[in-house]
């Protein structure tokens, strides 16, 4: 840095200034800031499909095809009533399905699903039908319109059915404080 | 003539300046106790002890006003009083005009700290003042412009020094954003609408926001440096060229870099793209400064160990180096991408406020104090205390915030491998966050401390002062008036600018034209040329129950936690649904797109969940999101909703091109009145055990926006 500190004849109120050249690399680094602007602008605006909705665009088609590839190694049946039934006889799968239903479904539920922002899941009335396939295909594409999300690619489509086996095991539970039947009725046996 | 017959007595005004000083110590004090507050609140929900004007949302535009435009504010005009005079050897132009300053902005500091709390707010971060507050504003701000123009023209000092280019930068720049962005419709004393829309709104507002930083909180500050710490350190600047080619490329080029505060918005890419070019570029004029002030001290660092007064000023310079290195970093788009919306963001802005304005108020006040009382400071170990605990509170401060912000941000982006997003509830990405809050409240409490320990210093050296009888008046000096000599601008090595130097009007003429073009050539275009706003025919303005609800949204200040604004990011569109588009919020005033998401984005929540779910979590959000640490909004379901300005409020939107039908406007009440029935009769049907004039209240009108939001685009797809 070339620092001739030549006192320059400006005094104001006793303050001087010296007549130093800019650094040298103060400089560089203000040229090189403008190389990266204008870089920049030829990187962003230069070629075709840079623009921020094409690149979304390329990224939601690589996670759909994931998404899509991910559904496919699931076998049909596991989202059959057989296979939704068969996980309401095992304990382990209904143990861990209560553990999801306490975490995403209690808090519009109710802790003990006996209906609270949403339907009791304990009755004979149902909105949208009273098979355990209903429930399953519920909770995979959610009710929008009234509030209910779709839970497909929130939580796996094992804990899906886990959960959907966990509900099923509640029919006739009666918990306390249980909110108005909604829906028609469907009794178990018919469903 | 002899040279004794030549020479005029000038009195310096410093009784304006001690006055300044004194508010600069009692709003800073307040500036950041509320800050604290607000920090424990983060921290621990309960604090926003269920009382309308103490939740957060309308506590934290006090906060930010009250740093900025009191404490900062008055910092500023302290700084320039006592410098001006000096560098013009002028009295202030007119003591009258000296003292309205003082009053009015004090005036306004206490209306702002009345409207804040009780949720007046036109909710544009740091301009949230209403309409009446910004006209006083501008009043006072010309008032100002006067007294210090007015000083320039009787100066006895030919040429004009660095600083006041810097003060002159900031006087014209800040009164042309203030009123461009403040313009508004109003429909009572109280309540007004932007008159811009949406993405316009929201480009103005940054324009604004940002320049705000840099023409409120760092050209003055700029200004003050080169006056103060040449002075305090007793070395001349070291390098006048470098002032000069810094100063102009920094005015010119602040002014375009607004729309980093939109990156990855709905704002047309051409915009954003200014932004991130004019941000990278700000570098090197800002080290301009840093370097000027650092290589100043070349000569006096053995000070540097035993004055209280250059370790502040120091420390402060650096922290300018840093924050103006890490801006635009942040500024470009894939960094962008992480730290927007959490809390990077706060600590970056922190490291600007605590680190360089606080710090180089902290310096100049502890200069000024023996200046201005006459006897030295009370105590140079309680400087040397506050100090150090400042800086320990700035660094735990920062360093929370960078790691909360890096957390979250990964967190929100965070996949499965089966793409799944890792940690779908936003809320796993909140409660993360509590501890670093916890420190962050540690680092805010610590720079609270060292403030009162200079309350403290600066009431005890006013006490010593009055003790010992110190004579206040104003000091006198002999000065030669300016000659009308020409001079010989051959020898300088800038003889063209040092022409300009002594020709303050056409000075500031040139500063006009600097700052003038970068705003109106980004936000013209977006309000001019449709295609830059794509329309969407399925939008459509609100109800008057919807935008009733509105209102509420913005009087809560909702906006500080939730943005409106899904990016175009895989993560995002997977947790939110369809990213936004900017033809959606063409009815939209003001923006609400916020800046900082504490809680979830809002712009897609429409239709999400049911009425009652509103119902249910705006009265205690732990009944529906076990971890929340949202304040419940009890009083929006004992109050009734105000309807008196409603048909005015739609009114003022036809008026400004909302599609309304005459008889919309006419029977606004009553279409208010049915749509409020329909939601109230829903949340009945839902399960709400509906308390008696339900129907009335405030929360069925936030429901109602609530549930509109982000769901027109949803119409055209069906």
């Amino acid at each position: 840095m070339a620092e001739r500190d030549e006192l320059l004849d400006h005094n104001y109120d006793g303050i001087q200034e010296y007549d130093n050249d800019l650094p040298k690399w103060w400089i560089w680094l203000f040229v090189l800031t403008l190389m990266y602007g204008a870089g920049y602008i030829v990187y962003r605006h230069g070629s075709a499909g840079m623009d921020q909705e094409s690149l979304l665009a390329r990224e939601m088609e690589k996670h759909e095809a994931l998404r899509a590839e991910i559904e496919s190694k699931q076998k049909p049946e596991a989202v059959g009533a057989d296979a939704l039934l068969a996980l309401v006889s095992d304990a382990s799968a209904v143990e861990r399905g209560k553990a999801v239903f306490a975490a995403k479904c209690a808090v519009c539920h109710g802790a003990q699903a006996q209906g609270l922002v949403g339907p009791n899941l304990t009755d004979d009335y149902w909105l949208h039908g009273g098979a355990i396939t209903d429930v399953h295909s519920v909770v995979v594409n959610g009710v929008v319109e009234k509030g209910m999300q779709s839970w497909k690619g929130f939580i796996s489509d094992q804990e899906i059915g886990e959960v959907v086996a966990f509900i099923w095991t509640l029919h006739g539970s009666n918990p306390p404080d249980p909110k108005k039947p909604q829906g028609d009725l469907v009794p178990r046996s018919e469903s | 003539m002899t040279a004794q017959d030549n020479t005029e007595t000038v009195r310096y005004d410093d009784d304006i300046v001690r006055k300044f000083v004194l508010a600069t110590v009692l709003w800073g004090l307040v500036g950041m106790l509320v800050g604290v507050i607000i920090a424990l609140q983060l921290a621990h929900w309960p604090l926003n002890f269920g009382i309308p004007w103490l939740t957060f949302g309308r506590l934290r535009p006090l906060h930010t006003n009250a740093v900025i435009f009191a404490f900062a504010g008055n910092t500023i005009f302290a700084g320039i009083y006592y410098s001006h005079q000096r560098l013009m050897k002028a009295r202030m132009f007119s003591d009258l005009l000296s003292k309205i300053h003082f009053w009015g902005w004090q005036l306004i500091i206490v209306s702002a700290a009345i409207t804040l709390p009780l949720g007046i707010t036109v909710s544009k971060e740091y301009a949230e003042l209403e309409w009446p507050i910004d006209i006083a504003i501008t009043l006072i701000w010309v008032v100002f412009a006067i007294n210090f123009f007015g000083t320039l023209v009787k100066r006895r000092e030919r040429h004009i020094y660095v600083a006041v280019w810097f003060y002159m930068a900031t006087i014209i720049t800040v009164a042309m954003l203030h009123i461009v962005n403040s313009l508004a419709l109003p429909v009572s004393p109280w309540k007004s609408y932007s008159v811009f829309a949406g993405v316009q709104d929201g480009l103005v507002q940054w324009w604004y926001g940002h320049n705000a930083v840099a023409f409120f909180l760092t050209t003055p500050f700029l200004g003050l440096m080169y006056y103060f710490m040449p002075k305090a350190a007793e070395r001349p600047v070291y390098s006048y060229r470098l002032s000069i080619i810094h100063f102009w490329s920094l005015v010119f080029i602040y002014i375009w870099s607004g729309p980093h505060h939109l990156l990855y918005t709905s704002l047309p890419e051409w915009a954003q793209t200014v932004g991130v070019v004019f941000s990278v570029a700000l570098i090197a004029p800002s080290w301009g400064g840093m370097i000027n002030g650092l290589l100043t001290l070349r000569g006096a660092w053995d000070k540097l160990r035993t004055d209280p007064v250059l370790k502040f000023f120091v420390v402060g310079v650096t922290f300018y180096g840093m924050s103006t290195f890490e801006g635009p970093m942040m500024s470009i788009k894939a960094i962008n991408g992480l730290t927007h919306f959490t809390d990077y963001v706060i600590g970056h802005v922190h490291g600007g406020a605590l680190g360089w304005n606080g710090f180089l108020a902290f310096g100049m006040i502890y200069y000024l104090m023996p200046k201005l009382w006459g006897v030295p400071v009370y105590s140079k170990r309680l400087m040397m205390t506050h100090f150090w605990t400042a800086t320990i509170g700035i660094v735990l401060y920062i360093t929370s915030m960078w790691t909360a912000g890096i957390t979250q941000g990964l967190m929100w982006r965070a996949f499965t491998e089966d793409g799944l997003l890792k940690y779908p509830e936003f809320i796993e990405t909140v409660v993360r966050l509590i501890p670093f809050y916890w420190v962050r409240v540690l680092g805010g409490v610590l720079y609270l401390l060292g403030m009162i320990l200079m309350v403290y210093n600066v009431v005890q050296t006013v006490k010593a002062s009055k003790a010992q009888g110190v004579d206040l008046s104003d000091p006198s000096f002999q000065v030669r008036p300016l000659s009308a000599d020409p001079e010989d601008y051959h020898h300088s090595p800038n003889p063209w600018h040092r022409k300009l130097e002594g020709r303050p009007v056409t000075f500031a003429l040139f500063v006009f034209l600097a700052v003038i073009i970068g705003g109106p050539v980004t936000y013209i275009p977006l309000v001019a040329v449709r295609s830059n706003i794509p329309t969407i025919a399925s939008v459509k303005p609100y109800t008057p129950l919807e935008l009733e609800g509105r209102d509420i949204y913005v009087r809560e200040g909702c906006y500080t936690c939730h943005s409106q604004m899904v990016r175009p990011f895989r993560d995002e569109v997977v947790r939110y649904g369809e990213y936004s588009k900017a033809g959606e919020f063409v009815y939209d005033r003001p923006f609400q797109f916020g800046s900082k998401r504490t809680g979830p984005d809002l712009h897609r929540v429409g239709g999400k969940y049911n009425n009652f779910w509103h119902y249910r979590h705006m009265l205690d959000p732990r009944s529906t999101t076990p971890d929340s640490i949202m304040p419940s909004y009890s009083w929006l379901y004992d109050d009734d909703l105000d309807t008196s300005l409603t048909k005015k409020k739609i009114k003022a939107f036809k008026t400004m091109g909302a599609p309304y039908s005459e008889e919309e406007v006419n029977e606004a009440n009553a279409l208010l009145d049915a749509q409020a029935k329909k939601v109230t009769d829903q949340l009945v049907e839902e399960g709400v055990q509906a308390p008696p004039g339900l129907q009335k209240k405030e929360i069925i009108a936030l429901i109602a926006y609530l549930q509109r939001l982000g769901t027109d685009i949803k119409v055209a797809a069906k």
